[in-house]
């Protein structure tokens, strides 16, 4: 069986100068959920960008479900940072989730009934249909974060990719979150990257460090004690007992 | 009511009207994007360098809305080419366009043997000259934007949104974007007829802008916002039939108006 997601050697630059990453090897399993923890500039939303094809790297490789990232990419679910949208932008929750449904070979076509069958559905299983004529700025933090998970479940994803998915969320709201993917874990892998290690949660299977180069902890090897040390919900820094090479340079 | 009657029954005030709806059809389908997407400012770009085609075509003796839509095909194509390759030089770039387009109609119409009337009713519309050849170019012009926008709405809307997301789903972005600032040029050779170069952004823009205020989606927008483009151009032209004053000003005072009292509304209600 092909692993979910497979970074062989990858590095990537960004013109000539400034090296992103650096010799990154990853191998994701399907139905694996994993963290990817790392300072902003660390590569994170470069290695996002080299999954979802939006980006190719300088050398090594990267494969998806044994694919090519841009073919396999509308097999990913995406959940972008919500903090990032234009909150004034004139659409509803519910043509947001729509969005999910996005097909190339629909131009010219409207949306059929399927597409709004699962949108309803979606919006029931996150429970957000009270909000769902909504607009997008008219809704909490919280809310949004679950509007762009259901537009990604829209896709029918095997993999769902989350960018920050717990920065300006309060604590009661991230709890909800992870229960949220916690379930959508036995359907599909779950990779996601925070700059916030507070995060970390019982639900993870592996946490990969990255700063331009990538570290995986095995979070099954490490004792509940050291776990709770490092990674309890209280702690939002981590003490790395590995040395990455490139901290030295800076 | 005897002035209403002259107004409806002589043929120029019939093809002006015919003129507003058709320019309020497309300020109805394409401004919604254009504000949602907030680049009116690039809007603007495109439409000023329209000048330049307008100058060259008249120099020629061809018609100068023929050469104000390629002029503002091919700034939209310029302006999209770069921006996708760097946003940093955006906003100096939609500058120079600006500039250089006008100065280029300028110096045409400048060298443009007898006497340049027309520069004025190029840069503030001449709604109440519109020749019925023009109006028919106009109606095709309408047909195609309203198909575009309606046919690829959904990946207008996705794109306008978040580009990246609809990348990944597999739209082509650039292609899409490309399309909207080309439908963003068509829309302004219709509204120069109306209101003028110089009003063009005003038109395209603010009843948009208005019915933000009132809908939250980029579809109700569009309704409203023709609405309120059809309204604002027949009210302007009879008021300025009446009181003798300049169309295109005339029907801009009052779509600024609205826009500002909706403004304040805002205000009122948060």
């Amino acid at each position: 069986m092909n692993p979910a997601i497979h970074l062989k050697d990858v590095s990537f630059s960004y013109g000539n100068k400034t090296r992103a990453l650096n010799q990154v090897s990853l191998e994701v399993p399907e139905h694996e959920f994993l963290g990817v923890i790392g300072p902003n500039g660390g590569g994170k939303s470069t290695l996002l960008k080299l999954i979802l094809g939006l980006a190719v790297p300088s050398s090594g490789s990267v494969s998806v479900l044994g694919q090519s990232p841009k073919r396999a990419r509308r097999k990913i679910g995406y959940v972008p940072q919500f903090a990032q949208f234009d909150r004034n932008f004139p659409i509803t929750v519910y043509d947001t989730i729509l969005m999910g449904r996005l097909d190339r070979s629909l131009l010219f076509r409207r949306y059929q009934k399927e597409d709004r069958d699962i949108t309803k559905g979606l919006l029931e299983k996150l429970r957000i249909q009270s909000i769902a004529d909504r607009a997008i700025g008219e809704i909490s933090g919280g809310q949004l974060q679950r509007v762009l998970i259901a537009r990604a479940l829209a896709c029918d994803p095997k993999i769902l990719l989350l960018d920050e998915p717990t920065s300006n969320i309060d604590p009661s709201g991230e709890l909800d979150l992870f229960s949220i993917l916690k379930e959508l874990n036995k359907e599909m892998t779950i990779l996601f990257v925070s700059h916030d290690v507070g995060f970390i949660s019982k639900y993870i299977h592996r946490v990969a460090c990255i700063n331009q180069s990538l570290v995986c902890h095995d979070t099954g090897q490490l004792s509940d004690e050291s776990m709770r040390a490092l990674y309890g919900s209280a702690v939002h820094s981590v003490e790395h007992h590995h040395a990455h090479p490139e901290d030295d340079e800076e | 009511m005897t002035n209403l009657d002259l107004v409806l029954n002589s043929g120029f005030m019939q093809n002006a009207a015919i003129a507003g709806l058709l320019a309020a059809l497309a300020c109805g389908f394409v401004g919604p994007f254009v504000v949602a997407k907030k680049i009116g400012h690039l809007a603007g770009g495109i439409a000023h360098a329209a000048l330049g085609g307008m100058g060259v075509a008249y120099y020629y003796g061809l018609n100068p809305l023929a050469g104000a839509m390629a002029a503002s095909l091919l700034s939209a194509a310029i302006i999209g080419w770069v921006t996708q390759k760097s946003s940093k030089e955006e906003s100096t770039l939609i500058n120079a366009i600006w500039a250089i387009g006008m100065a280029i109609g300028v110096v045409f119409i400048a060298k443009t043997p007898g006497y340049n009337a027309d520069l004025m009713s190029y840069l503030f519309g001449n709604i109440l000259m519109v020749t019925t050849e023009n109006l028919i170019l106009l109606a095709g012009l309408n047909g195609l934007i309203i198909f575009l926008t309606l046919g690829l709405y959904k990946e207008l809307q996705a794109t306008c949104f978040d580009e990246e997301f609809a990348e990944i789903r597999g739209v082509n972005v650039r292609l899409i974007y490309g399309l909207l600032l080309g439908l963003v040029a068509l829309t302004t050779v219709l509204l120069i007829q109306a209101v003028g170069l110089i009003l063009v952004i005003a038109l395209l823009t603010l009843p948009a802008a208005t019915a933000r205020v009132f809908r939250h989606s980029i579809k109700a927008m569009m309704g409203l916002s023709f609405l309120l483009g059809v309204v604002f151009t027949s009210t302007g032209i009879a008021l300025s039939y009446i009181t003798d004053l300049p169309a295109g000003a005339t029907i801009i005072l009052i779509t600024g108006a609205v826009y500002l009292g909706s403004l304040a509304l805002i205000g009122k209600r948060s």
